[in-house]
C-alpha cells in the first residue's frame, strides 16, 4: 500500500492494530505493508512498474492523472482504476487552506474580511511588504506551497491561483492558463516562497518548530492546522495559533481516496483482503481517531464533524462556502509546465567536502550524484561549487546555470580527494555569501560532508549563534540542507546546522543512494520538466 | 439408537417392551394399592380398586404417549417441496426497501401454485449500466426493476435494434410500477436560494439558467463573494440515471421553449442552440456524481462547498433528511421526470424453469404492492403506488400533491437518451468524480 504521507498519523497506529488482529478474508490472516509518500511520487512509482495493491493518495485528482498517463504508457491495456462505484472510496476529507499565524491573518482583516489569493499575490510583491497593511514589524512576507508535480497541495495552490487569477470558479482551460495575467498573478505569489518541498507536513512542522519568523503563511490541509493546534504551546516564546482561511476565491476539498487498482496482480484474495481493511478504515472508531486528528470523516461512514474540527483549533467547519472545479489532466499537465518557469528561481552553493577520508568509490558517487542535482535544474537558475578540506575554494562562483553547466560538470569531475575537513567555517563563509547576495531567488546552501570538523572546532557550537545573528534560516535567508555522507559524520551536528538553516533535519547519504538524496533536496526548488 | 427406534425392531423387541409394559402396570397397580390400604388408610375396599385402577390407567396412558412419541419422531420427514430461486436485478437507489421487504417476503414461505418454495436472489445494480449490460449478453436475469422507464425503453430499443446477444425477452404483460418519485432539486444552502427566488421570483430551469449565466456570481443576486458562482450538480448521465434524466428534461425544457415537441428527438440533439443550452448548465457543475444512491448523502456530508443546487431523486431527499442537521429546501422544476420503478418480467430462452420463474416473479411483485410493503416504501421516501397512503414530510418544499404543480415528460426515444449522452461525452469526456459518490 502507497499513500499519502499526510495521513501518516492516522494510518500508521491503524495498520499496526490492524496487523495485529490477524484479520482473515480468503488465504490466511491480512498483512498490510505500507509506505506513507507524497501523492504524486506514489503515482511515478505506479507509473514506472511498482505493484501496489492499495493506493491512498491525498485527492482523487490524482486517480485521472494516473489513469491518463497508465494509459498512454500501456496503450492496449485498460484503465489501472476503473470507474465503478466500488473502484475508489473517500477515507477521510479536508479542504485545501492557507495556514496563517493568527496574528497576521488579524492585520488582514480575518476574521471579519474574506481573505483569498489576491491579497496573497498583493502582499507578495508590495515592495513595503507587511507594512503595506499596517506591521512594518512583521518584515517581508514569507510563503510556502509544495512542490506541485510531487505534491497534492501544492498543485491544488497552483490551480487556485490560476482560477483566482482567471476569474474563473470552474472550467479552468489551458488557454486560461496560459494567459500573461493569469502568469503573472501566479508569479507574483510564487516570488514570496521560500522553498518548496516533497511534504505537506513537513511545512506544518517546520511552521510550528520555528515560528512566524520563519515562514508567515503555507498551503496546507484543514487537518494539519487543527493537529498544528492540538500541540501543547509553553513558555513565552512558543508561537501563536494557527488559523486557516479559506480562500474567498473557493478552494478544493482533497478527498482521500482508497483505491485498488483493476490490474492484474491484484489477486481476488488481495481485493478481498483490501476491502476488509477498507471497511475496517471506514467503521466508526477509526473514522473517530481520525477526527481527533483534524480530519472530515467520510461520507460513507455516516460519523458527524466534531471537535476538535472548531474555532478553537483554528478551522470552521462551515467552511469552504465555495469549492472550485477540478481541473481535467490536460489541464494539470499546462499547470505544471508554466509553473516550470513561473517557479521561484534559487541560487544554490554546493558545498562540496574532498578531505583525503573522500577518497575512492565514495568521491565518485558523490560527484554523480552533484552532476545528477545540476540536471534538476533549470539554466536560469544560479549554481555555484565549492570543495573544502584543509581550506576551502570556490571552483565556481553563484551565477546562472545556463551558460556554465558543461564547464561545472568538468570542475565536478575534476575534484579530487586531499587533507583535513574544514566545514564549520566554510559554511559560515558561504552562507554569510549567499545572505548578502542581491534579488528575490531562493538562496540555498547544499553542503555534503563525510567527517567531523578538524581544523576549527572552537567554532562549536558558536557557528550556530552566527548563522542565526546572520538571519540565516529564517524568511527569506539562507536555507542550509546537510547530507550526513558515509558513517563518520556527526548526525548530530548536522542536524542543529541543518535546523538553524530552517531545514528541519540531516539527510542522510551513502555511495549507493547519493543520487536520491539530492533529487530530494532539488524538490524543495526546482521544477520537474528539468528532471 | 435400535433400542431408542421402534421402527427398527423386531418381534423380540416388542415382545420384551410389551412384557416390560405389563410388568410396570402391574407394580403400579400394587404398589397404589399398597399404599392406599397402609399410609393413606383408604377403609372402602372399592375406592382403593377404583383408585388403583385409575392410577394404573394414568401411567399406561402417560407410557403409551412417549412411545408414540417416540415411534413418531422416528418416522423419516417428509420430502421438503423444491426450491425455486428466481434472481431479481435492481436499481441501487431502491437497495434498503427492497433488502427489507425480500427478508418479509421470504418469511412468508411463499410458495408457487405447484408447490415449490420461492426464494428472491437479490442483485442491486446502477440501472444505466444494467440495460448496457442486458443487451450485451452479459447479465442474465430473472426480472428488473430500473429506476425508471428510461432504462427500460433504452434496453427495449437496444433488443429492437439487436437481439442478438441476449436469450433475455420481456414477456407479455406490462411492467408494473412499484413506487414512484419525482426527479427534484435539492438546495444545500437555503439561504442562498432564498436569494434567487427574491431576485428571480422561482427556482425553475429557466431562472437557472439566469443565475448560472450571471457573471457575478453569487454577488449578482446580492450574496457574498465567498460564495463564488452559483453551483450546478448531479451524477454523471453517461453512468447514472438521475444524470441522464436531467439531461433529458433540460432538453425538453428547451425544446418546448423553441416551439418544438416533446419529448425530443434525436435530431434536435444536434442543434447548436440546444448544446449552447445545456453547456451552461453542465459548466456550473464542479464535480459530477458517479452513482444516484450515494450522491445526495456524500454531497450532504462532504462536498456541499461544491454545489449548491443539486439534482436528485425526491426518495434520497426525503430519505436523509431525517438524518440531516444543516438546513436543506426541496424544489420541483415546473417540467420533470418521475421514476416509476418499472417491475419488468423476462422469459429466458434456454431455462426449463423459466415460466417457473415468471410466476414466482409476479408472486413476489404481488407482494412489493400490498399495502403493508407499500407503507415500507413510503418510509424509504418513495410516494406508494395506491394513492390513499400519501407521502408527508417537514422537509422545507416538499409538496405531497406535486402532480398538480408540475408536468411530467414521459422518456423519449433510445436514439435520444444515445445523442445526448454522445454530445455530453464529446465536451466534457471521462471526468474526474467524487470517489464512491
Amino acid at each position: 500500500m502507497l499513500y499519502g504521507s499526510e495521513k501518516q498519523q492516522w494510518l500508521q497506529p491503524l495498520i499496526a492494530t490492524f496487523n495485529a488482529r490477524k484479520i482473515s478474508a480468503c488465504d490466511g490472516p491480512i498483512t498490510i505493508n505500507a509506505t506513507p509518500i507524497g501523492s504524486g511520487a506514489s503515482m511515478n512509482r505506479i507509473l514506472a512498474g511498482e505493484q501496489v495493491d492499495i493506493w491512498a493518495p491525498a485527492s482523487s485528482w490524482w486517480l485521472s492523472l494516473l489513469n491518463e498517463q497508465w494509459t498512454q504508457q500501456h496503450p492496449s491495456s485498460r484503465p489501472i482504476i476503473g470507474s465503478g462505484a466500488d473502484a475508489a472510496t473517500v477515507l477521510v476529507s479536508s479542504p485545501v487552506v492557507i495556514a496563517m499565524w493568527e496574528p497576521l491573518a488579524r492585520a488582514l482583516g480575518w476574521p471579519d474580511k474574506a481573505i483569498g489569493w489576491a491579497d496573497i499575490a498583493a502582499l507578495s510583491v508590495d515592495p513595503r511588504g507587511w507594512d503595506a497593511v499596517g506591521r512594518p514589524d512583521l518584515g517581508a512576507f514569507t510563503f510556502a506551497h509544495t512542490n506541485p508535480a510531487l505534491s497534492n497541495s501544492g498543485l491544488n495552490a497552483l490551480a487556485a491561483m490560476a482560477y483566482a487569477a482567471a476569474g474563473k470558479t470552474n472550467n479552468l482551460t489551458c488557454q486560461d492558463v496560459q494567459r500573461p495575467a493569469v502568469q503573472t498573478f501566479v508569479g507574483n505569489v510564487e516570488s514570496s516562497i521560500i522553498y518548496y518541498g516533497e511534504s505537506t507536513g513537513f511545512f506544518a512542522d517546520q511552521m510550528l518548530a520555528r515560528g512566524p519568523s520563519f515562514l508567515q503563511a503555507a498551503v496546507l490541509y484543514e487537518n494539519l492546522v487543527v493537529e498544528a493546534n492540538l500541540k501543547p504551546r509553553t513558555g513565552a516564546s512558543a508561537p501563536p495559533k494557527l488559523v486557516a482561511i479559506y480562500p474567498k476565491e473557493g478552494t478544493f476539498i482533497t478527498d482521500h481516496p482508497f483505491v485498488i487498482p483493476d490490474a492484474d496482480w491484484v489477486t481476488p484474495a488481495k481485493r478481498a483482503a483490501a476491502q476488509v481493511f477498507r471497511a475496517f478504515l471506514l467503521d466508526t472508531p477509526q473514522q473517530r481517531q481520525a477526527i481527533a486528528l483534524g480530519f472530515r470523516p467520510s461520507p460513507q461512514s455516516h460519523v458527524a464533524v466534531s471537535a476538535p474540527l472548531d474555532s478553537a483549533h483554528g478551522v470552521d467547519p462551515r467552511q469552504p462556502q465555495s469549492g472550485l472545479g477540478i481541473p481535467s489532466a490536460a489541464v494539470n499537465a499546462c499547470l505544471l509546465t508554466t509553473w516550470g518557469a513561473q517557479r521561484r528561481r534559487v541560487d544554490v552553493m554546493l558545498l562540496f567536502d574532498r578531505s583525503g577520508s573522500m577518497a575512492g568509490a565514495k568521491l565518485a558517487a558523490a560527484k554523480a550524484g552533484l552532476q545528477a542535482f545540476l540536471g534538476f535544474l533549470d539554466p536560469s537558475d544560479a549554481v555555484g561549487l565549492t570543495v573544502f578540506s584543509t581550506t576551502a575554494q570556490v571552483i565556481s562562483p553563484v551565477a546562472p546555470l545556463g551558460p556554465k553547466r558543461d564547464a561545472l560538470r568538468a570542475n565536478i569531475e575534476q575534484i579530487s580527494a586531499a587533507g583535513q575537513t574544514r566545514l564549520y567555517d566554510s559554511i559560515y563563509e558561504q552562507a554569510t555569501a549567499l545572505q548578502q547576495a542581491t534579488g528575490k531567488h531562493i538562496r540555498a546552501l547544499i553542503v555534503l560532508t563525510d567527517g567531523e570538523e578538524t581544523v576549527n572546532i572552537g567554532l562549536w557550537p558558536e557557528l550556530l549563534d552566527r548563522l542565526r545573528a546572520a538571519g540565516v534560516g529564517s524568511g527569506t535567508g539562507v536555507k542550509i540542507y546537510t547530507i550526513k555522507y558515509g558513517d563518520d559524520a556527526r548526525k548530530d551536528v548536522l542536524d542543529q546546522i541543518a535546523q538553524a538553516g530552517g531545514t528541519g533535519s540531516a539527510r542522510e547519504g551513502s555511495p549507493a543512494d547519493i543520487q536520491q538524496v539530492y533529487e530530494e533536496i532539488s524538490t524543495f526548488f526546482s521544477s520537474p520538466s528539468n528532471s | 439408537l435400535v433400542v431408542l427406534d421402534p421402527s427398527r425392531w423386531g418381534l423380540s423387541e416388542w415382545v420384551t417392551a410389551i412384557t416390560g409394559l405389563l410388568a410396570v402396570l402391574g407394580a403400579v397397580y400394587g404398589c397404589t394399592r399398597f399404599l392406599l390400604r397402609n399410609i393413606w388408610t383408604v377403609e372402602d375396599r372399592r375406592r382403593r380398586e377404583l383408585l388403583s385402577a385409575f392410577a394404573t390407567l394414568v401411567v399406561a396412558g402417560a407410557a403409551g404417549g412417549i412411545l408414540l412419541e417416540i415411534w413418531r419422531r422416528s418416522q423419516p420427514a417428509p420430502p421438503a417441496p423444491p426450491t425455486l430461486t428466481f434472481q431479481f436485478t435492481y436499481g441501487t437507489e431502491k437497495d434498503a426497501w427492497i433488502t427489507a421487504a425480500v427478508a418479509r417476503f421470504h418469511a412468508t414461505s411463499p410458495r408457487l401454485s405447484n408447490g415449490w418454495a420461492i426464494r428472491v436472489a437479490l442483485d442491486a445494480r446502477g440501472s444505466i449500466l444494467t440495460a448496457d449490460e442486458i443487451s450485451r449478453g452479459g447479465l442474465d436475469t430473472d426480472a428488473w426493476c430500473p429506476a425508471s422507464s428510461v432504462e427500460l425503453a433504452q434496453l427495449r430499443g437496444a433488443l429492437e435494434t439487436d437481439p442478438t446477444h441476449t436469450s433475455l425477452s420481456f414477456v407479455s404483460d406490462e411492467p408494473v410500477s412499484l413506487a414512484t418519485s419525482y426527479l427534484a432539486l435539492l438546495s444545500l444552502w437555503p439561504e442562498r436560494t432564498r436569494l434567487l427566488r427574491q431576485a428571480l421570483g422561482k427556482i425553475d430551469w429557466d431562472t437557472l439558467h439566469t443565475a448560472y449565466t450571471a457573471p457575478g456570481g453569487w454577488t449578482t443576486f446580492g450574496g457574498q463573494a465567498s460564495w463564488g458562482g452559483v453551483k450546478f450538480g448531479h451524477t454523471k448521465p453517461t453512468t447514472s440515471n438521475s444524470g441522464l434524466m436531467t439531461l433529458i428534461t433540460l432538453a425538453a425544457w428547451h425544446a418546448r421553449a423553441m416551439g418544438e415537441t416533446i419529448p425530443p428527438t434525436a435530431s434536435v440533439t444536434h442543434d447548436p442552440r440546444l448544446q449552447a443550452f445545456l453547456w451552461v448548465y453542465e459548466d456550473a457543475v464542479r464535480q459530477f456524481g458517479q452513482s444516484t444512491g450515494s450522491f445526495t448523502g456524500c454531497v450532504l456530508s462532504a462536498y456541499a462547498a461544491s454545489h449548491d443546487l443539486i439534482v436528485t431523486y425526491e426518495s434520497d431527499i426525503l430519505a436523509i433528511a431525517g438524518s440531516h442537521t444543516q438546513p436543506i429546501e426541496l424544489f420541483y422544476p415546473s417540467l420533470t421526470m418521475i421514476c416509476d420503478h418499472p417491475f419488468a418480467i423476462f422469459a429466458r430462452q434456454h431455462d426449463p424453469n423459466t415460466a417457473l420463474k415468471q410466476e414466482a416473479a409476479r408472486r413476489f411483485r404481488a407482494f412489493l404492492l400490498e399495502d403493508a410493503q407499500q407503507r415500507e416504501a413510503r418510509s424509504y421516501g418513495f410516494r406508494p403506488i395506491n394513492p390513499a397512503l400519501p407521502l408527508s414530510s417537514s422537509i422545507p418544499g416538499f409538496l405531497s400533491d406535486v402532480a398538480s404543480h408540475v408536468a411530467v415528460m414521459p422518456p423519449p426515444t433510445r436514439e435520444t437518451m444515445l445523442a445526448l449522452q454522445t454530445a455530453w461525452t464529446t465536451r466534457y469526456g471521462d471526468p474526474t468524480v467524487s470517489p464512491g459518490c
